[in-house]
């Protein structure tokens, strides 16, 4: 699994997702990759349909809180629901989350 | 200085099947006589063009103006989505203003089919490209499920409690000769129907359809006209919080007071509404914003909704007269309130309207569209 890395601003330490090139609070250019690997499901949802496939077959996504305190949009592959605590990982950039115990 | 009027508005049909003549060209084509005839305006007193469609490419705005025969002194090509119409109408209107141009043809249409509409819903931009569509994200509709949520968790809503919303823009596409769906809709229909995103059913989302929407503005008066419309207000907003709300609430909360102080006049003097409608949560966002809504009391509306009393989106909107692409269906929003301020609005003609607001909402960022926009037009 990778590591999902958000933005943390050098010089006020706003976190941001996805990639910024100036951050929207003191306009600064330099940005530390952080790690996050924590978050809590706010909302869910199951994508039943998808224009164009007619084998679709359902998927999850929600909105997750991260441990900094920024959302991030993830897809969920196990039976995490509201309120659940979720280790976050990246599929090539993309946030995916699992139900801790599942870690 | 001039003031513009809007002098004529225009439109093809609107189909969720388009056949081999009905190409965005073809349909754009109708929706230009449409109005050109509308506006009393020969096709050669074009002088202006601002044009938004995801369906002309490879093309862009000066091949349409050499394909339509257009020889013009100003051009545009706008990119904003659901925003488009409005930025198109604001610009139009300055350069009418400054002299630049003295007809401008305002023009939107998309003929992408479902299959194109879900490749370009997958690579809106680079954000959903590599960050939501390989989730499965579902396009818009799965953002917008996840804002509806949040919505009826902050506002105490049920799902059940959006059903006037579709209700009453059903009724009144009932009355509109374009619109797709003109069936009358139950609440039993609605909250028994399949979902497509959850809470998102089918009836919360809007249907895809292939046509296109012209709206002329101008220095001049149309003199067949017996109400000319003119723009008394324009306000927009654009990456207002930078993703960070939760998009429960648009970038019109920060130009509503100067909306309506430019305007002098307040939301109750608004006598109709066409208010973005790409999904039925976003459409009340907006009223909230706006004033209509009062004091954050979603569900009194809503149950205000089912007498029709509030004269929101009176073509159907696009929920359920269809999205010729959001850049178009935000043209037929403007136009809708162009000809209910005239009087022309046929059977859905209400009765003493004097001001009319249209907005734009789009550009999907990340968690939420990131422009917003409004105008109050005026009968004189």
């Amino acid at each position: 699994m990778e590591k999902l890395f958000v933005q943390k601003c050098s010089n006020c330490n706003k976190f941001t997702f996805p990639k910024k090139y100036f951050c929207s609070e003191c306009g600064n250019t330099e940005f530390d990759a952080i790690s996050i690997n924590e978050g809590k499901v706010e909302e869910i949802s199951v994508i039943r349909h998808m224009l164009g496939q007619k084998d679709w077959k359902p998927r999850k996504i929600a909105n997750i809180k991260t441990a900094l305190g920024i959302y991030i949009t993830a897809g969920i592959e196990d039976a995490a629901q509201v309120g659940d605590a979720l280790y976050i990982y990246s599929d090539n950039g993309a946030p995916i989350g699992k139900l801790m115990e599942e870690k | 200085m001039f003031d513009p009027r809007i002098i004529g508005v225009g439109q093809s049909i609107y189909t969720r099947h388009p056949n081999d003549e009905q190409t965005i060209q073809n349909l754009m084509k109708d929706a230009v006589l449409d109005a050109l005839k509308d506006a009393n305006l020969k096709h050669q007193e074009i002088d202006g063009l601002a044009i938004a469609s995801f369906s002309i490419t490879p093309d862009s705005a000066i091949d349409i103006a050499w394909r339509f025969g257009l020889s013009l002194n100003w051009l545009l090509q706008d990119t904003n989505g659901g925003s488009s119409a409005m930025n198109m109408l604001g610009h139009a209107s300055r350069a009418i203003k400054t002299g630049d141009a003295n007809n401008i043809l305002i023009l939107a249409g998309d003929a992408t089919g479902l299959s194109g509409y879900a490749k370009i819903a997958n690579s809106y931009n680079s954000a959903t490209r590599d960050h939501l569509a390989p989730l499965g994200h579902g396009g818009p509709n799965g953002v917008y499920s996840l804002v509806t949520s949040r919505q009826m968790k902050k506002y105490n809503l049920k799902k059940s409690d959006y059903a006037n919303l579709l209700i009453s823009q059903r009724n009144w596409a009932s009355k509109n000769p374009y619109a797709v769906y003109k069936k009358e809709l139950t609440e039993e229909e609605y909250n028994s129907a399949p979902l497509v995103a959850d809470p998102l059913c089918r009836y919360d989302c809007v249907p895809v359809v292939a046509g296109a929407y012209a709206i002329i503005i101008s220095r001049n008066e149309n003199e067949r006209l017996e109400r000319q419309v003119r723009i008394r207000a324009f306000e927009q907003s654009f990456n207002y919080e930078n993703q960070e709300g939760d998009g429960t609430a648009t970038g019109i909360s920060t130009f509503k007071d100067k909306l309506f102080g430019t305007a002098k006049l307040a939301p109750v003097d608004i006598g109709v509404l066409s208010i973005y409608d790409d999904y039925p949560a976003i459409v009340l966002a907006q009223l909230n914003d706006l004033g209509i809504i009062k004091n954050g009391k979603f569900r009194d509306y809503l149950e205000g909704m089912e007498q029709q009393t509030q004269a929101v989106n009176t073509w159907g909107g696009m929920l359920s007269a269809g999205q010729p692409g959001g850049m178009a269906g935000g043209l037929n929003g403007i136009g809708e309130v162009v000809l209910q301020l005239q009087n022309r609005a046929g059977e859905r003609q209400l009765n003493n309207v004097n001001f009319g607001i249209a907005t734009g909402y789009g550009m999907t960022l990340y968690r939420h569209g990131g422009t917003v926009a409004a105008t109050i037009l005026e009968a004189i």
